[in-house]
């Protein structure tokens, strides 16, 4: 969590704050009630009955105002507030006025709703100017109403308090500097940044990947080739790279990511992935690689789009590793499914090899095969030892919503 | 099943907590002073003037706790810390009443029934509604109680039941209106928060960033690698300087490859901020397990580190290591097991007063997200440590 956005942060606090005030006010009335009935029950020749009565078009107009929060129902809650703060007066120092302390705090209890309720909004200013507003004429109704029965005026120190308390939350607590703003903005951005920087490594690594599936593995075929003609598969291969780097954007998001299955755009471009896998294929055994496919292949043409072109893909550096590394003209490919993963198995009878001796700067495994499938969700275990031969375990899901990846990057076909 | 503890406003919006601090630090000031000034000044009775210091010094304390636990450096306030400051609120409010007992002692003129009240109130923004509703409800009841001890004990004017709840009246008036406010604001902040994860990237940015990925790739591959495959497709052998050329250019691009694969975010995120010169250690890439929330909150730290005018990038180390099971304890659950420990160090130049001006906004954020955030800034330096779990 990393805190509440700037341009909501106001309306978050001024509506916490109006919810509190208006909790302090109900609160302040309930117990100016409550002492009322034990002063009541502790003294029955004190009538307090009139003093409570008061409290009623009081409360009404607050849950009005409460209701409306406009600044007529302000207006009316605080004229209605303040009939009620001199009938209240008028009570209190009637019946109380012998006893100064329970009278003074009765008429800033009363005066309080009046400070907390009338201002209520984003405003500091305007909250402030109306609980003072409120202050006053709670302060005038119940000194107007003490006065009227011969009382005398008394510091109501509540009031002044609850005044002085919203004036300090308002003017200075709720206060959010231009420095604070900014590192807010700075939060927004980076958290954006991360998700723009994720999405870039993963399309670094797949633009990683697919130069090691091409460029370079024909650059190492060049330097490992015998001087002499040319294998023709050879030229055809450079020929394509030349014409990847040269001719269109080989790394881009894909175009059917969107598409769901019963679509006929989806319907096509599946059929062109299947074709892409058995192309694959097709070009390792016209390499000179035998290549069993068992299994359900079929299943594939269910997954979806840049799932298959990142499984399609990882297969061809497996048969690619298997051609060049494992010292055997044969392997097979199996596909299999579980309804949630589709698994494909590249399995060789070769040499074999150590995952843990591969050099840090050979990148088939690690970034053609292993992030690339990760990059869509799925997984990759790899059994091998010198001289056993080597199975390459492909797991992908067969929907990217199960993949639990945030949009990894999906290509077209380089 | 256990219950994740309740959040507070402060963990919901640390930099608004961080903006509210002064006005608890004024109202602490504000209710020292009231303290020092009516018992010097205005008690009923001369009564105790010892129990009268006594009551200013537990004020004090109060405050201090508040001050010291609200602090950038030491949020979240920690629930123990709140119980010490409703216990010394407590205490104050007794040594109150008994500093002037007597039969002239007078309930309206107690300063202790508003001070333990607002010193409840200045909580809120740093403590869970319930956590709020308890203290308060102790501070009410210890007023209620020693104002109708001493209303039963003096009768006067006031009978002791209303005494009582006359005392208790601020308390319940501002522990209403803190637990509304911190409920209100945690459940509106919980709909509204800024969460790293609730961003995504948008379709038209991501064919921008894979051509931005692409076109950083053309640099050698047109450089190097198109004019060496158009010269082959001209030619019908290859000769050993082809052979040569082909192994030299594919080092090239395999050591550029191995580069970006091994690149962590934090790396990353240095070389954006024009920063490679600071210094990362990170053998293990252990940077790569944090989640997404608090890489975003290091990432806006580092960055408003290496942008300040006062620091230099070449200065800035960072050092990312496993942390010893001994370092935190054992029997903290088998997620705690693989911990990790991030330290940062800068020089800057600057006091510390400019240091802490400068970078307590982003320290506050950074210790809500990582509660043990330990910072120690000095004049010219600032360095900060906190561990996270693997993810």
């Amino acid at each position: 969590m990393l805190g509440i956005p700037t341009h909501l942060a106001p309306q978050v606090n001024a509506w916490s704050l109006v919810r509190a005030f208006h909790g302090a006010a109900i609160a302040s009335l309930v117990l100016v009630a409550a002492l009322l009935v034990a002063e009541h029950a502790a003294d029955p020749a004190v009538h307090t009955g009139p003093a409570l009565l008061a409290l009623v078009p009081m409360v009404t107009m607050m849950v009005v105002h409460a209701r409306f929060a406009t600044w007529r129902s302000a207006a009316a809650f605080l004229l209605a507030g303040g009939g009620c703060s001199v009938w209240f007066g008028a009570v209190v120092e009637r019946e109380l006025g012998h006893i100064p302390d329970l009278a003074t705090s009765l008429v800033s209890l009363v005066t309080i709703p009046l400070i907390l309720v009338g201002g209520a909004g984003v405003r500091p200013s305007r909250v402030i100017a109306w609980s003072a507003l409120g202050f006053l004429v709670g302060r005038c109704g119940t000194l107007v109403g003490t006065m009227s029965v011969g009382g005398d005026y008394r510091i109501a120190v509540l009031a002044w308090v609850a005044l002085l308390l919203v004036i300090g939350i308002v003017g200075i607590g709720a206060r959010v500097t231009s420095r604070l703003r900014r590192v807010q903005s700075e939060l927004l951005r980076s958290a954006r940044e991360e998700h723009v920087s994720a999405y870039r490594q993963g399309a670094e690594l797949e633009a990683a990947a697919i130069l090691h599936d091409t460029v370079l593995n024909h650059l190492n075929a060049i330097a490992l080739a015998p001087a002499g003609p040319i294998d023709a598969h050879l030229a055809r291969t450079v020929e394509d790279d030349f014409s990847m780097l040269v001719g269109r954007e080989w790394l881009s998001a894909h175009p059917g990511r969107s598409a769901t299955a019963g679509e006929p755009g989806a319907t096509e471009r599946n059929d062109a992935e299947r074709n892409d896998l058995e192309r694959i294929v097709e070009e390792c055994r016209g390499a000179g690689l035998s290549v069993d496919v068992t299994g359900d292949v079929d299943t594939t043409n269910r997954l979806e789009p840049g799932i298959l072109t990142a499984l399609s893909r990882a297969v061809a550096q497996c048969l690619t590793n298997v051609r060049k590394h494992a010292g055997t003209d044969h392997a097979e490919v199996s596909v299999f499914e579980d309804g949630r993963m589709c698994t494909v198995m590249v399995i060789d009878d070769g040499k074999g090899f150590d995952e843990r001796e591969t050099g840090a700067d050979r990148l088939g495994l690690k970034n053609s095969v292993r992030q690339r499938i990760d990059r869509v969700g799925g997984e990759v275990q790899i059994w091998s030892s010198p001289g056993s031969g080597t199975s390459v375990m492909m797991s992908v899901p067969m929907h990217a919503a199960d993949s639990g990846s945030e949009g990894g990057l999906v290509e077209s076909t380089p | 099943m256990t219950r994740s503890p309740a959040r507070t406003a402060q963990q919901y919006d640390p930099l608004g907590a961080f903006g509210s601090r002064p006005l608890a630090l004024v109202i602490g000031i504000a209710s020292i002073a009231w303290a020092t000034a009516v018992s010097l000044f205005s008690r009923d009775v001369p009564g105790s003037p010892t129990l009268s210091a006594l009551t200013v010094l537990l004020v004090a304390a109060a405050v201090t706790v508040v001050a010291a636990g609200t602090g950038p450096f030491r949020a979240p306030f920690a629930r123990g810390l709140f119980a010490v400051h409703i216990v010394l609120l407590a205490l104050a409010t007794i040594t109150s009443v008994a500093a002037q007992w007597g039969p002239d002692l007078n309930v309206v003129n107690d300063f202790m029934a508003v001070v333990s009240a607002v010193g409840v109130l200045v909580t809120a923004p740093y403590r869970p509604w319930p956590d709020i509703v308890v203290g308060g409800t102790v501070v009410a009841a210890v007023n209620a109680a020693c104002w109708g001890i001493a209303g039963a004990a003096h009768p006067a004017a006031v009978a002791a039941p209303v005494a009582a709840l006359l005392a208790a009246t601020p308390a319940v008036v501002l522990t209403v209106a803190g637990a509304v406010f911190a409920a209100t604001f945690t459940a509106l902040a919980e709909r509204v928060q800024i969460r790293a994860g609730s961003y995504s990237v948008e379709r038209a940015e991501r064919d921008g960033i894979a051509r931005s990925v692409q076109q950083d790739r053309a640099t050698i591959l047109t450089r190097d690698v198109a004019p060496f495959f158009a010269e082959l497709r001209t030619q019908d052998v290859i000769t050993d300087a082809d052979r040569e050329r082909a192994r030299t250019i594919a080092d090239g691009i395999r050591r550029v490859m191995v580069a970006d694969a091994d690149r962590t975010w934090l790396q990353q995120a240095l070389l954006a901020e024009g920063a490679a010169a600071a210094t990362v250690a990170d053998e293990e890439a252990l940077i790569q397990s944090m989640d997404v929330d608090q890489r975003t909150v290091v990432r806006t730290f580092l960055r408003a580190l290496l942008r300040a005018s006062t620091v230099d990038p070449a200065g800035v180390r960072i050092t990312v290591e496993r942390l010893a099971p001994s370092r935190w304890g054992t029997g903290r659950g088998p997620t705690s097991r693989d911990r990790v420990c991030l330290t940062v160090s800068a020089p800057v130049a600057d006091s510390d007063i400019g240091i802490h001006r400068a970078f307590d906004a982003y320290l506050a954020v950074l210790r809500v997200t990582f509660p043990d955030l330990a910072v120690e800034i000095r004049p010219s330096a600032l360095a900060l440590r906190f561990s996270y779990d693997q993810h």
